[in-house]
């Protein structure tokens, strides 16, 4: 077997279908408020290190070309005048002799503002700025196609070949790709019933389209740092940074965008040049490099009965690029629709590199969302109710959850009901509501709509692993010994709530050491709030390892008598022969199991009375002058969480809910959102304000994302016309009124104590009911997203 | 960012000086030039910048002799919270305190305001990717190509971009005059497509001070733009409303400020009410032409007028 087999079926043990055995009715530290966030200062007071922070001893920074045309090759490149200036260190060149130059600095770029052709780098980054101007190139300007039927016409060139990943079994020779989607659900999974047999059964079929523009993706690390004889990047340079040049602990990202273009120059450069390297993107290039994955056009057919029970959903996709999710998969594993089919289809075209790292779900929410908007509109509904009418698994109806829920030791309870009622009432659903849409002018003209979006949480899961040690130092601090990139999901707090409350220990005595070269050999699942999800696991194991360690240790009993032969350790040295070191028990006669912490205090379960620090405790380890002789404290642990992180047996029962209220300006088409209520079931809140942070966060990305958010081009050259933060609308804090998060506790996640993540849910499912609050305050679908301002108005017939 | 060289001039004769060397840009709040010179979007890089924020008594705020007058670098956070301004000039005010964030509020000033280059995104794209017309090319591409935040006033010098200030129609709607280092200027004349500048000034110009005379009525202003702060409009509008007459300005419809003399005929000498705006608001936007994208900013203009309107109420 070899040892990457191994680790899979490792990863494949670990998977838990039951719920977590030590979820506990009371938690002292789980869910404490007012507790200080770990790394909080540092980012409030900006003296957090990020990689575009640092400077090191010698180090040259680095500038790479952005690509000017939508497609083109490069035919010829003359540097010799970028050489000729003075602090100009090393030209790296698409053509130079190491094959893999070719690939981080590429002879053809396929988006305009791509990375590619030519790296310099130089002692100062005006000087990297101002030899790329220098650098003389003929470009060969080639066809290019920014929509999928554009892409797939004959003579278009192939433009496959610049994506990381390649989709397996796609033929070579086209830009079509269909069947399959990067997660392989659709290959992997079979859909349930016969979708065609399905409408034939249903009472009205309504059919629709949708089209969503590209959203850039969330911004990652746009500084890549190699230091020299370290020939990865930001990850693995971090503890060289931290050892070598003493710098703080940092918040060095790179995660799965460690070995892909352009963080893989900085590593050649330093190479070459012997020195340490970062390379330095602009704001530009954040914008240009990567988008969301999950832009393109969907249509829709549903088959459904006339009390609101879908009975069949045909989808026919076309992204752009690929994406990671199906559009599929929420009716799948959200309902119990019988009947369900998808033609996956789309096309590469030239726009960014997708990524999956913001709001990866919204190929399945949207289809959810919208399949749920319009059976509800065409019946006159209240959509959540119709979602309630078809909540299951996998076919499967709530009463099979309830058994599965059971069975493997949850409570079950009908977190969806629970969602939407708590919606409900914080957004007075019966004052608002009108199941005739176009019912409510208020009397300042505009026109009121409410929405509701929806579906289940699946992020207590990534499909990755996780591992962490913890040790208990001679000061009777613990230390959370692994390394997670910075998401922006506040796991370094997380990940200490849930050591206290496992230790008993003070949450103030919990530290996270991250960044030690000499330490950080363990690594925690990378993913966001779904990796911290899977990391909570591992911490709570490795605390449930450690404190039998400590409770060993207050009961420790050692004497080190001198010998005189020479052989006792402490002989000699220190002088300790002179006299023998005992080590008495802190809590005489009794054993480890007769004692518990609390508050940092080891004290005698039978007497609590009975009780010693645990900073005393701590002190009796290591072997050093005075004398203390015992092991150090350490537990380790490691979870994983399976193949796809969502697997196919293992049912998600948490669910979430969005409903909004929204005015509509009819006289400029201005959507104006007053209330968006956040409902998450999350399972178990560790730490609350972080939790309801991303909650508020994700709402107002989302709801941004459906109304302001989009790349646009220009149709001539393919030219990216809006890449900068004036033109590019991401929501500002105010542009939702109010964001109200109501986190739920049913603990029906597979997380520890029952948790799941939270980070993205909102931001996948908040859009959609601003699009379905539209159609409640207009009577008119808009589906073509964002919906601005000029498409409203078009649907009211104002342009 | 290349190296240029930098002097605080100390008078506007110092200023106006080293202008006249040539290929020198002048400085006050930076925030529109520091971004136009970063991204390296016009042909030619400066050589020389001048910072007249250090000319002694160039960003006072006072009314003299029932006239407002306002330095050139009078931050557009002081005009939108000056008292005066806001009670008797309340559509600068307003149109101020719209204008961006408050981070840019702070250190932009009104000269640089109404001074700034356009944000046709053809002109804005970094590395003088469109070579455009308004840097001496000989193509508009937002002509047949994205142009939903354009002119729906036609074109002037074969351009469509849009004049993007906030205060600049409230100076039209109110009457102002913008003093310079060489003349005084109305507002109506202020304003003309240059390579690459938005003004009538000439190279060794700056603007010294505005001067608005005290409105006879009230005065708004409106503005319509996707997100509530940052974003510079898709269309604004002020107006001065008394004494029978009025004054009304869109901006962001047109390569220069417009005044919307239809607007103004059809609202003088009538009861403000809904019906009125409304009315003067489709006689605004009367001879507007829609290019490929950007038909629904008439709609918004209309009712951007109408809104103005109904604020000097």
């Amino acid at each position: 077997m070899s040892n990457l087999q191994h680790n899979i079926n490792i990863v494949s043990a670990q998977i838990p279908y039951d719920k977590d055995p030590h979820a506990k009715k009371e938690y002292d530290w789980v869910g404490r408020r007012g507790c200080r966030l770990v790394d909080g200062f540092d980012k409030a007071s900006g003296r957090a290190i990020f990689p575009r922070d640092t400077i090191v001893p010698g180090m040259l920074y680095a500038r790479v070309l952005s690509c000017p045309h939508a497609h083109a090759v490069i035919k010829s490149m003359d540097t010799s005048e970028a050489e000729a200036m003075e602090g100009v260190r090393y030209i790296l060149r698409y053509d130079d002799p190491n094959p893999a130059a070719g690939f981080y600095v590429a002879q053809i770029g396929y988006f305009e503002g791509e990375l590619m052709g030519v790296a310099i780098a130089a002692d100062t980054e005006d000087i990297a700025e101002e030899a790329l101007r220098k650098v003389k190139i003929e470009w060969q300007v080639l066809p290019f196609a920014l929509e999928c039927e554009d892409s797939i016409v004959e003579g278009m060139p192939i433009l496959k070949n610049f994506h990381a990943i390649k989709v397996p079994g796609m033929p070579a020779d086209t830009n079509h790709f269909k069947g399959t989607s990067a997660n392989q659900y659709l290959t992997d999974w079979h859909l349930p019933g016969d979708v065609d047999e399905g409408f034939q059964n249903s009472d009205q079929i309504v059919e629709f389209t949708w089209r969503r523009e590209e959203n850039i993706s969330a911004v990652p690390c746009w500084a890549s740092l190699a230091v020299w004889g370290n020939m990865r990047n930001n990850q693995s340079s971090e503890g060289p940074v931290t050892q070598l040049y003493n710098y703080r602990p940092g918040n060095f990202g790179a995660g799965f965008l460690a070995e892909i273009i352009p963080s893989g120059i900085a590593p050649m450069l330093a190479s070459y040049t012997g020195k340490n390297v970062i390379c330095v993107q602009t704001p530009r290039a954040a914008h240009n490099c990567f988008c969301a994955d999950d832009s393109g056009t969907v249509k829709c057919k549903v088959g459904f009965n006339s009390d609101g029970t879908i009975v069949a959903v045909q989808i026919d996709p076309w992204y752009f690029n690929r994406t990671y999710q199906s559009g599929i998969q929420w009716l799948h594993n959200s309902t119990k629709i019988p009947n369900l089919g998808i033609n996956y289809n789309g096309a590469y075209v030239n726009r960014p590199i997708n990524l999956p790292n913001r709001s990866e779900q919204r190929p399945n929410t949207s289809t959810y969302d919208m399949v749920i908007a319009h059976v509800a509109a065409a019946l006159e509904m209240d959509p959540s109710e119709v979602a309630r009418k078809n909540n299951g698994f996998e076919g499967h109806d709530l009463e099979w959850l309830a058994h599965h829920a059971e069975e493997h030791g949850f409570t079950w309870v009908d977190s969806q009901s629970q969602c939407i009622n708590t919606a409900k009432e914080a957004i007075d659903w019966d004052a608002n509501w009108s199941a005739k849409p176009g019912a409510k002018t208020l009397p300042n003209g505009n026109l009121q709509g409410l929405g509701f979006s929806g579906g289940y949480l699946n992020w207590h899961s990534t499909a990755f692993a996780s591992d962490v040690g913890l040790s208990l130092d001679s000061s009777g601090k613990v230390h959370i010994i692994s390394k997670q990139n910075e998401y922006g999901s506040n796991h370094n707090t997380t990940y200490c709530h849930v050591v206290a409350e496992e230790l008993g220990c003070k949450y103030e005595d919990v530290h996270l050491r991250p960044n030690h070269q000499y330490d950080s050999f363990h690594l925690f699942d990378q993913g966001g709030s779904g990796g911290c999800a899977v990391n909570t696991h591992a911490v709570a194991k490795a605390a449930r390892v450690l404190k039998p360690q400590i409770l060993e240790l207050a009961c420790l009993e050692h004497t080190l008598l001198p010998t005189n032969d020479g052989s006792q350790e402490l002989d000699g040295v220190y002088g300790y022969d002179r006299w023998p070191l005992r080590m008495t028990s802190l809590f005489p006669g009794l054993n480890p199991e007769d004692l518990d912490i609390k508050d940092s205090m080891v004290f005698e379960k039978a007497n609590p009375d009975n009780a010693q620090p645990l900073a005393l405790v701590a002190s009796r380890t290591g072997t050093v002058s005075s004398g203390r002789h015992a092991g150090i404290p350490f537990g380790f642990a490691f979870q994983g969480q399976g193949i796809y992180g969502d697997e196919h047996d293992r049912p998600e029962m948490s669910r979430m809910c969005n409903m909004s209220l929204i005015e509509v300006d009819p006289e400029t088409g201005q959507i104006i959102v007053k209330k968006s209520v956040a409902v998450n079931d999350v399972g178990k809140i560790i730490q609350p304000e972080s939790c309801e942070g991303q909650i508020y966060g994700a709402a107002i990305m989302g709801i941004g994302r459906q109304i302001l958010e989009e790349a646009i081009y220009d149709p001539a050259t393919g030219v990216k016309l809006n890449d900068n933060l004036i033109e590019y609308k991401w929501p500002t804090l105010d542009y939702v009124q109010t964001v109200e998060a109501h986190p739920l506790e049913n603990e029906l996640g597979y997380g520890a104590y029952g948790c799941t993540g939270v980070g993205e849910n909102q931001s996948d499912c908040a859009g959609q009911s601003i699009t379905s609050a539209l159609y409640n305050a207009t009577g008119k679908w808009v589906l073509d997203w964002p919906m601005t301002p000029d498409k409203v108005l078009k649907a009211l017939g104002k342009a | 960012m290349k190296h240029f060289d930098h002097i605080n001039a100390k008078t506007v004769e110092e200023a106006t000086s080293a202008l006249a060397g040539g290929n020198a840009v002048v400085n006050a709040g930076g925030t529109d030039l520091l971004g136009t010179i970063r991204t390296a979007i016009l042909r030619d890089y400066p050589e020389m910048v001048v910072n007249i924020k250090t000319i002694p008594g160039i960003d006072e705020i006072k009314e003299e002799g029932g006239m407002l007058k306002v330095g050139a670098c009078a931050t557009l956070e002081e005009i939108a919270k000056n008292e005066t301004i806001k009670s008797k000039y309340a559509a600068l005010a307003q149109a101020a305190y719209r204008t961006a964030s408050p981070h840019i509020r702070a250190a932009g000033t009104i000269g640089g305001n109404i001074c700034q280059l356009n944000r046709c995104w053809y002109f804005r794209k970094y590395d003088n990717r469109f070579d455009c017309i308004r840097k001496g090319g000989n193509m508009c591409y937002a002509m047949a190509g994205e142009n939903r935040y354009h002119s729906i006033f036609g074109a002037v010098k074969a351009c469509v971009a849009v004049n993007p200030s906030d205060t600049a129609p409230a100076l039209v709607a109110l009457n102002a005059t913008i003093k310079t280092s060489k003349r005084d200027i109305a507002a109506d004349d202020f304003w003309d497509v240059a390579i690459p500048g938005s003004t009538v000034l000439d190279d060794d110009e700056i603007v010294t001070e505005i001067q608005i005379p005290e409105p006879a009525g009230k005065s708004a202003f409106v503005k319509f733009a996707l997100r509530a702060t940052i974003d510079f409009p898709i269309v604004n509008c002020a107006a001065s409303i008394g004494n029978g007459e009025a004054s009304i300005c869109l901006n962001a419809v047109h390569n220069n400020p417009y005044r919307a003399t239809k607007a103004e005929e059809a609202i003088a000498g009538q009861t403000i009410d809904e019906a009125s705006a409304d009315a003067a608001g489709a006689a605004g936007v009367q001879g507007a032409t829609k290019l490929a994208h950007n038909n629904y900013k008439i709609q918004i203009a209309k009712t951007m007028i109408k809104r103005a309107i109904l604020g000097c109420k």
